[in-house]
């Protein structure tokens, strides 16, 4: 009989234990790495910087259209980071609460708020469906989350149109972000991913990490305010560059083969090292020409 | 002096007051198994947002139906957006679809509303847009048409109409057609009729029965100021969108297309002038409330709800197209020259579809820009 009863104790420890161990709680109040990708953290990267982002001829034909002075329009002076940037740009300092059903304590939702101009995301815990494709489209996106070996992987759907860089490089309202918070003790790593069929020849894949910082109290936020920067611009003032631009300062700057900075998937992998070694056999870099002249 | 329990009181009906119209606003709107997620509303900023709870229509019905703001929802897929204003008084309709699917935007409004149909408004004569009117207009009552005279029974149904029992208040008759009213610009109702003697292009039953000319007109109902605002020449002569005061909700028409370029007709009146005119009169009326996320609401011709975000991007997007065309053309190029440019490559992925391209898009845009400074050139 005692056998019988510890069996069914141990049987009933494994059934129920297993959830427990799955999910870890991430909720609090989480600080951002500052020094990690750094440039991102302040001013941004770099116009005519694509390095590294696995964009086509499309997302390459806008960035070189667009012009930050854009961001003077009033409707465009209040923006926030949209989903697909928040987490690498500046200010993600992190508070994460669960919402717990009070009356059956079942969660619910985990809501993240910090990001650059409060574009505040929920996580949906409840398995529930992602909205109707009819449905608005926001900064933070709908997301919902599932644990899958101690780690939260969110998918987010209904995104803005915006950008991936603060350089002019987009994203569409078509893309879809997977992420994977994974917590190891005081620390948590969230994985991003953004796959965009209309910019991107694959899935721009970066990592956020963040420690936990009890006595960080992320702050309520503001509304930004938009005021007349235009003076005698017309109604409807849309700056941009024509086609057949070509930013070539970072190039210059960071004496590298233009064709280098403009990204594309093979940027991303070791061997294009090679293809960029060829490129300055090729084409010697400005300050090299500089100097032979 | 105020103690500790008079203090926990005062603060919770304090509490109350201030949240509780915040509160009763959105459970109206939220379905009864989702109003936990009300507690995320405290502690997030925009969202959720109302669309992402879909409004349960009948079996076999393939619309979609979504609470957009106040008392308007948006019907999808009729194949485009229909605006439907709920309330008290009635139920407006900007548009009404396609007639092959009038009986599910029956069974939607119903959903919503007990009420009568009382008004359809049509944004442009698009027959995705006005074919659901005879059908519509039909099962509902013209609120412009008076009541029965006083000393008999009140009857205000269609079958009074269509026994042509009296009505009074000012008197029925005339030309109007029983059923619910249909307003539209004058220049919808000169494409879908012809003059006596000739054939018009669409039944009368389609026909809007009450028409304008005028850069607004304006009507009170449910509660609130509609204004149906002229924007003659965007897509069509005939193009109107309709804001609904209270609510913050624009129905912009096929000024907004949020699945494809929008359907400019230079032969029927339309301009890519006029168009972004129309698009930025839309961007001075929407108010986001946060941060560019929420406040006044847009429900395009065709696709998803917009916020005022997203009627910039649109605006940013034909006014770049309009420039680089534009460019071409002072450059002295060619059509073809303008086009092998891909003006439209950084949209196409978004917007260009098989039935209207980026390229076709480039065409009418170059030819109503040459027709334009033709048209000046000749003037001088």
């Amino acid at each position: 009989m005692r056998d019988m009863r510890t069996s069914f104790l141990l049987l009933a420890a494994l059934l129920f234990a297993t959830p427990a161990l799955a999910q870890v709680d991430i909720s609090g109040e989480w600080g951002r790495n500052n020094h990690e990708d750094q440039p991102h953290r302040g001013p941004g990267a770099e116009l005519g910087d694509y390095t590294g982002m696995p964009i086509n001829a499309v997302a390459r034909q806008w960035a070189e259209s667009w012009d930050a002075s854009i961001l003077s329009q009033p409707e465009q002076q209040a923006r926030p980071h949209p989903a697909q940037y928040s987490m690498r740009g500046p200010q993600p300092n992190m508070r994460i609460q669960k919402i717990v059903d009070p009356v059956t304590a079942r969660l619910i939702a985990y809501t993240l708020a910090g990001f650059f101009g409060r574009a505040d995301r929920v996580i949906w815990m409840d398995g529930r469906p992602h909205p109707s494709e009819y449905a608005e489209h926001t900064w933070g996106g709908f997301s919902t989350g599932e644990w899958v070996d101690g780690q939260l992987v969110v998918t987010t759907t209904h995104m803005k149109q915006s950008f991936v860089n603060r350089n002019g490089v987009p994203s569409s309202h078509k893309g879809v972000m997977t992420e994977w918070f994974i917590r190891h003790g005081d620390r948590i790593t969230v994985i991003v991913m953004v796959d965009d069929p209309v910019y991107l020849e694959e899935p721009v894949v970066r990592t956020n990490d963040f420690i936990w910082n009890p006595g960080q109290n992320v702050g309520a936020g503001a509304p930004f305010e938009t005021v007349d920067e235009l003076g005698d611009k017309p109604r409807g003032w849309v700056p941009h560059w024509p086609i057949g631009t070509r930013h070539t300062g970072f190039a210059e700057h960071w004496d590298l083969p233009f064709d280098a900075t403009r990204g594309g998937a093979e940027s991303l992998y070791p061997e294009y090292v090679k293809k960029i070694q060829e490129m300055m056999k090729a084409t010697p870099p400005a300050s090299a020409s500089a100097a032979v002249q | 002096m105020i103690t500790h329990t008079k203090a926990v009181p005062a603060f919770a009906i304090a509490l109350a007051l201030l949240v509780g119209p915040l509160v009763l606003a959105q459970v109206q709107l939220i379905p009864a198994d989702r109003r936990v997620d009300l507690l995320v509303k405290t502690r997030s900023i925009e969202q959720p947002q109302l669309s992402q709870y879909a409004v349960p229509l009948p079996a076999g019905n393939r619309l979609t139906m979504l609470p957009v703001a106040g008392n308007v929802y948006m019907v999808a897929g009729a194949p485009g957006n229909i605006a439907v204003q709920a309330g008290e008084d009635g139920v407006v309709l900007v548009n009404t679809g396609r007639a092959d699917v009038s009986e599910w935007v029956l069974q939607a409004v119903q959903a919503v509303s007990t009420r009568q149909i009382n008004i359809a408004v049509m944004t442009n004569p698009n027959p995705d847009h006005f074919g659901g009117n005879a059908n519509i207009a039909a099962t509902g009552r013209n609120p412009t048409q008076g009541q029965q005279q006083l000393g008999g029974p009140v009857r205000n149904t269609n079958q009074d109409f269509d026994a042509g029992l009296p009505a009074g208040g000012g008197g029925r008759g005339g030309l109007q057609a029983p059923g619910a009213i249909i307003f539209g610009h004058e220049n919808a109702l000169n494409f879908m009729s012809a003059p006596t003697g000739q054939a018009s292009a669409y039944p009368f039953e389609f026909w809007p029965t009450s028409t304008f000319f005028t850069p607004k007109k304006t009507y009170y109902w449910n509660g609130e100021a509609i204004e149906m605002i002229s924007e003659v020449g965007a897509t069509t002569d005939g193009d109107i969108m309709v804001f609904f005061r209270r609510s913050d909700v624009i129905a912009a028409g096929d000024v907004i297309n949020a699945l494809g370029y929008p359907r400019i007709d230079v032969e029927r009146g339309g301009s890519i002038q006029a168009e972004l005119e129309a698009l930025n009169d839309i961007v001075e009326l929407t108010v986001p409330s946060y941060n560019q996320q929420g406040g006044t609401k847009v429900i395009p011709g065709y696709g998803r709800i917009y916020q005022e975000h997203d009627v910039v991007m649109y605006r940013d997007m034909m006014t770049i197209i309009r420039d680089r065309v534009q460019l071409g053309i002072e450059k002295g190029m060619t059509l073809a020259q303008i086009q092998a440019q891909r003006p439209t490559l950084d949209y196409d992925g978004l917007y260009s579809t098989p039935e209207y391209t980026g390229e076709m898009l480039v065409e009418t845009i170059y030819r109503n820009l040459t027709a334009a400074s033709n048209r000046t050139a000749a003037a001088r």
